[in-house]
């Protein structure tokens, strides 16, 4: 969290991680697609020519003044493909929640473990923990057939028993309801 | 600029005369170079003050992106010399240059300025600004601490009640 106090703003920065092509991108592109141009900036994404996130997307949103405080919230997303590993390690720095965004296709499963315990290591870099640091599960892509059933989901993602989402991210459903939800998991652990 | 004390009852302890003296040395570097806009930032990508010509420019965007720029520039350093540098990035754009050095491990000066102006001088005064910056530090680290007062019961709420508004969640 950062207070600027010129501007009397109060930014936030929350960060979808999560495995490569499991959807964070296009929760950013329907949130900016979505939402009152008036409240967000550009979206600004370093992608490579297929459109895979190079390092990362970035967008600030901003709500009304609040008490004379305006909150505002830089969303980042991570680079999900292996190899794209310093681009996790800079953007999961200070992050004030994290949405974790799971592929709910079966044969995804091993690639979302996988990108969790990448965040592990990650946030160990920093001496955090996933145990201390505000964080929630969206469980994306609910809309294709093989998709797998959210108590197994459960059991191999969410042993902290965080809150989670079920959503369609090319859609939009659950899109807005995963970011509310990690602010106020941001706000709850200050 | 300055703090609202009256807000909840709760002083926000910013220390105003830290505040002035960053402005003062940002200030003075931007006339003296005649750039377009100097940003003093953290390394996370937040703008902490700056000065100059913001009127096409979202400070947020662009310093988050500076941010991350600088440090992947960083990080090609260190992978070919096997050392974290941590120093100084140029830019060169068509018009403008971008100058970038760091202040400290955790925060980063951001200079835009025209093309047409010797780099050698442009490093020369950011590099006195960024020590006269250096004594501001530890005050700016304090300060970080004691931000989340005002973050009470009654703000969440109406934060609440702002994101069904905007994410059109009613
Ligand atoms: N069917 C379906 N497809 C989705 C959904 N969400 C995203 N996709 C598709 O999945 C593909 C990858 O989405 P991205 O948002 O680019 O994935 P990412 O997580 O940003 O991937 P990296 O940048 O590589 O980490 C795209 O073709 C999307 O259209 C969903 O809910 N359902
Ligand atoms: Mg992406």
């Amino acid at each position: 969290m950062y207070v600027d106090w010129k501007n009397q703003e109060i930014i936030f920065k929350i960060v979808y991680y999560g495995p490569g092509l499991g959807g964070k991108t296009t929760n950013l592109e329907y949130i900016y697609s979505k939402i009152n141009p008036a409240l967000r900036s550009e979206l600004v994404s370093f992608k490579t020519k297929e459109d895979r996130t190079l390092y990362f997307d970035f967008m600030q949103v901003g709500l009304g003044s609040i008490g004379g405080k305006k909150p505002r919230f830089h969303l980042y997303t991570i680079p999900g493909q292996i190899q794209y590993s310093y681009g996790r390690k800079l953007v999961i720095n200070g992050a004030d929640a994290i949405i974790f965004v799971a592929d709910s296709q079966r044969d995804r499963l091993d690639e979302n473990i996988a990108s969790l315990q990448d965040l592990r290591e990650k946030l160990a870099g920093y001496q955090k923990s996933l145990e201390q640091l505000p964080w929630i599960i969206q469980y994306n892509k609910r809309d294709l057939p093989r998709a797998t059933s959210i108590p197994t989901l459960q059991k191999k993602l969410n042993p902290f028993d965080v809150p989670y989402c079920e959503a369609i991210a090319t859609q939009g459903a659950g899109v807005f309801e995963t970011l509310k939800s990690a602010i106020q998991m941001a706000m709850s652990k200050l | 600029m300055v703090p609202d004390n009256k807000s909840n009852g709760v002083g926000l302890l910013f220390s105003e005369t830290t505040y002035h003296k960053i402005s003062r040395i940002l200030y003075e570097l931007n006339t003296r170079l005649k750039a377009k806009l100097t940003i003093f930032a953290d390394m996370n990508g937040y703008a902490i003050d700056y000065n100059g010509d913001t009127r096409n420019v979202n400070i947020n965007t662009l310093t988050a992106v500076a941010a991350g720029s600088f440090s992947a520039s960083n990080e090609m350093s260190r992978m070919i010399s096997g050392q974290k540098h941590f120093e100084h990035v140029l830019h060169e754009g068509v018009r403008d240059n971008v100058y970038m050095c760091s202040v400290g491990s955790e925060y980063l000066m951001i200079i835009i300025f025209d093309k047409t102006a010797p780099i050698g001088f442009v490093r020369l005064l950011v590099h006195a600004a960024v020590n006269k910056l250096s004594q501001y530090l530890d005050s700016l680290k304090a300060q970080k601490s004691k931000t989340a007062q005002f973050l009470n019961a009654e703000f969440r709420s109406k934060l609440d009640n702002e994101m069904d508004r905007a994410f059109g969640l009613m």
